[in-house]
């Protein structure tokens, strides 16, 4: 079904908008939610609560592209649900090693609790992903939006892991230094 | 400030930019790092067996390879196998207490002797930009108006229509693509699918051939069928035989086999069905072929209404050959062995896990070549739920010998 028809029964509250998201993108969000959580029955759960939000905000929103409207929902509670987990459970998750790695883009030095304009710096990191090639930047947006593996994110390309992993540090650095010289404390 | 902050805030990223990224995912690039290695170790095989061919059959053509005999000493193309076909992320595992429960109407079962199945070439083909080409408008209008017949539509008076996007939204796209720096490919627009309306049904064929007939208002059927999500198979009896008399014609088969399928529960641990015909009419090739490729499927809401009808009638004039089978015996050595397809994220755990097998064919619109597979249904161990429900996931090994695959899928943990 198409999107416009899908969001179209959200609007019109017919329940099978839900069925049709279910059927069309569970498969997208389980992938995005196992990125995270690492865990299928978890994964399930968190694809479920998508949909409840996704019904509970449309109307009165109507997303032009819903695939990503509904990925960035999963996106949001999977990482909610992650960090309400125990210590034991958060290992094995790619989120896990992705924040591992985008410790090269802050000083570690304050870590304490910082009020950050999240829409500031979304808007600065987006400049800077703009100045990038495009294979610069969609494997940064692979790995550290979508938490794909660096295996996955280098078939994108049909890149070698070692080229991505290098391109990706390349990229953290370049990103720290560009949100110092927008002023961000790091 | 903190890592989780960066993380964050990357879910703010504008719509483009990410589907730009997913684009990517769905259809990566073919790996450069191996294939001059790979290439130079095929080349060195080709050579080797084209040189024993020679000597044996004299009337290999100086060209050399591209097809193998038959038993028979036909020729016969060698296939290769398309190596991401799957529409969707994610993998193809079923819920269920027991294999039993998993149910359908395949006309094959593993006493069967077959020693050639049919392969087909599929005539669609698509480019990087998941662009189809190949479509016959031709047939597809044919198809429109003998549904549209078959619901008593008209056709004289029927006004068909095509999906390409109007003026003002293939603006909004070309502006979308020149944000992320990309042109208009050739053809962006062209139409994929014919589309009628009258009375309250929709006619929507595309160039697989599918036809997706709508109710609006969907159907009330009357009082004493159950037809929702979560009818039961015994409920679902009843309301195929109502539904095989009201819709007889659209239908359109002289033996109708009732193919209710599925039986695999949700993540609310609720167990669905699908209810579907195919044509019984004929020997058992066809039925295999009906049964895999011309069902049409009825569909319901959760308010007991029939609101949707798919009609399958995919292109198999192009046949490729009959190519010489191998047993389900023979499959399961290989499926051990590592040479499957599958979207599991994992490797098969063992022998003993191997719950279920049928032969089907994969119809995916990407499959290069329609050809046959056994369905292997292989118990996770590690994915069975605390409530008792086991997922079963599928992996398919190519039913046809190996001589005609020119690349026999090996496992390497991506999901295809």
């Amino acid at each position: 079904m198409q999107d416009e028809r899908i969001v179209e029964l959200y609007w019109q509250r017919d329940e099978a908008a839900i069925r049709e998201t279910e059927q069309k993108y569970g498969p997208y969000l389980s992938k995005i939610a196992y990125n995270i959580l690492a865990d299928w029955e978890d994964c399930k759960e968190c694809v479920n609560d998508t949909c409840l939000k996704a019904w509970n905000s449309i109307p009165p929103h109507k997303p032009q592209v819903l695939r990503t409207y509904l990925g960035k929902l999963t996106r949001e509670r999977s990482i909610d649900m992650f960090k309400c987990r125990n210590r034991a459970k958060r290992q094995g998750s790619e989120y896990t090693a992705s924040l591992s790695e985008l410790e090269e883009c802050v000083s570690g030095g304050d870590k304490t609790e910082q009020s950050v304009d999240m829409h500031l710096l979304a808007e600065a990191i987006n400049d800077f992903l703009h100045t990038l090639s495009p294979e610069a930047r969609n494997t940064f947006v692979g790995r550290y939006y979508f938490m794909d593996s660096i295996k996955e994110v280098a078939a994108y390309y049909g890149m070698s892991e070692s080229k991505v992993k290098s391109m990706l540090h390349r990229t953290r650095l370049g990103l720290k230094a560009y949100l110092e010289q927008e002023g961000f404390n790091l | 400030m903190k890592q989780e902050c960066i993380s964050d805030a990357l879910n703010m990223l504008p719509d483009d930019m990410i589907e730009e990224t997913g684009k990517l995912r769905e259809h990566p690039a073919k790996s450069k790092h191996n294939s001059w290695k790979w290439m130079a170790v095929a080349a060195c095989l080709i050579a080797a067996v084209y040189a024993g061919i020679r000597f044996l059959l004299p009337w290999v053509p100086a060209g050399g390879g591209g097809w193998s005999p038959d038993n028979n000493g036909q020729k016969l193309p060698i296939l290769t196998i398309a190596e991401d076909t799957s529409d969707a992320m994610g993998f193809e595992g079923y819920l269920a207490y027991d294999i039993s429960e998993l149910v359908n109407e395949n006309p094959w079962n593993e006493t069967m002797k077959l020693t050639t199945l049919p392969v087909y070439q599929n005539r669609l083909t698509y480019d990087e930009y998941y662009r189809v080409s190949g479509g016959d408008f031709e047939a597809m209008e044919a198809l429109l108006l003998d549904i549209a017949g078959r619901l008593g539509m008209n056709t004289d008076e029927l006004e068909i229509k095509d999906d390409t996007p109007d003026e003002e939204q293939q603006s909004a796209i070309i502006e979308k693509l020149e944000m992320v720096g990309d042109d208009v490919p050739e053809g962006y627009f062209a139409p994929t699918k014919l589309i009628a309306e009258s009375n309250g049904i929709q006619i929507e064929v595309d160039t697989a051939l599918t036809a997706a007939i709508t109710f609006e208002p969907a159907v009330t059927l009357p009082g004493e069928y159950n037809y929702t999500y979560e009818s039961t198979y015994e409920e679902l009896e009843v309301v195929a035989e109502y539904l095989k008399e009201q819709y007889g014609a659209l239908i359109g088969m002289e033996e109708p086999i009732l193919d209710i399928h599925g039986g695999d529960y949700n993540i609310y641990n609720q167990q669905g069905y699908e209810l579907a015909f195919y044509e019984g009419d004929g020997d058992i090739t066809s039925r295999m072929l009906n049964y895999n490729f011309n069902q049409t499927i009825f569909y319901c809401d959760d308010n007991g209404k029939l609101f949707l009808v798919r009609v399958f009638h995919p292109d198999l004039s192009d046949k490729t050959g009959d190519y010489p089978a191998i047993s389900p015996e023979e499959a399961e050595t290989l499926l051990l062995n590592g040479n499957y397809i599958t979207t599991v994220p994992e490797e098969v755990p063992g022998q003993d896990y191997i719950a279920g097998v049928e032969l089907v064919y994969r119809t995916g619109s990407r499959e290069e070549y329609y050809m046959p597979y056994y369905r292997f249904y292989v118990e996770l161990p590690g994915m069975e739920r605390d409530n008792g429900l086991k997922t079963y996931g599928a992996y398919y090994v190519p039913a046809i010998d190996g001589e005609y695959i020119s690349n026999m899928p090996v496992w390497d943990g991506s999901m295809n």
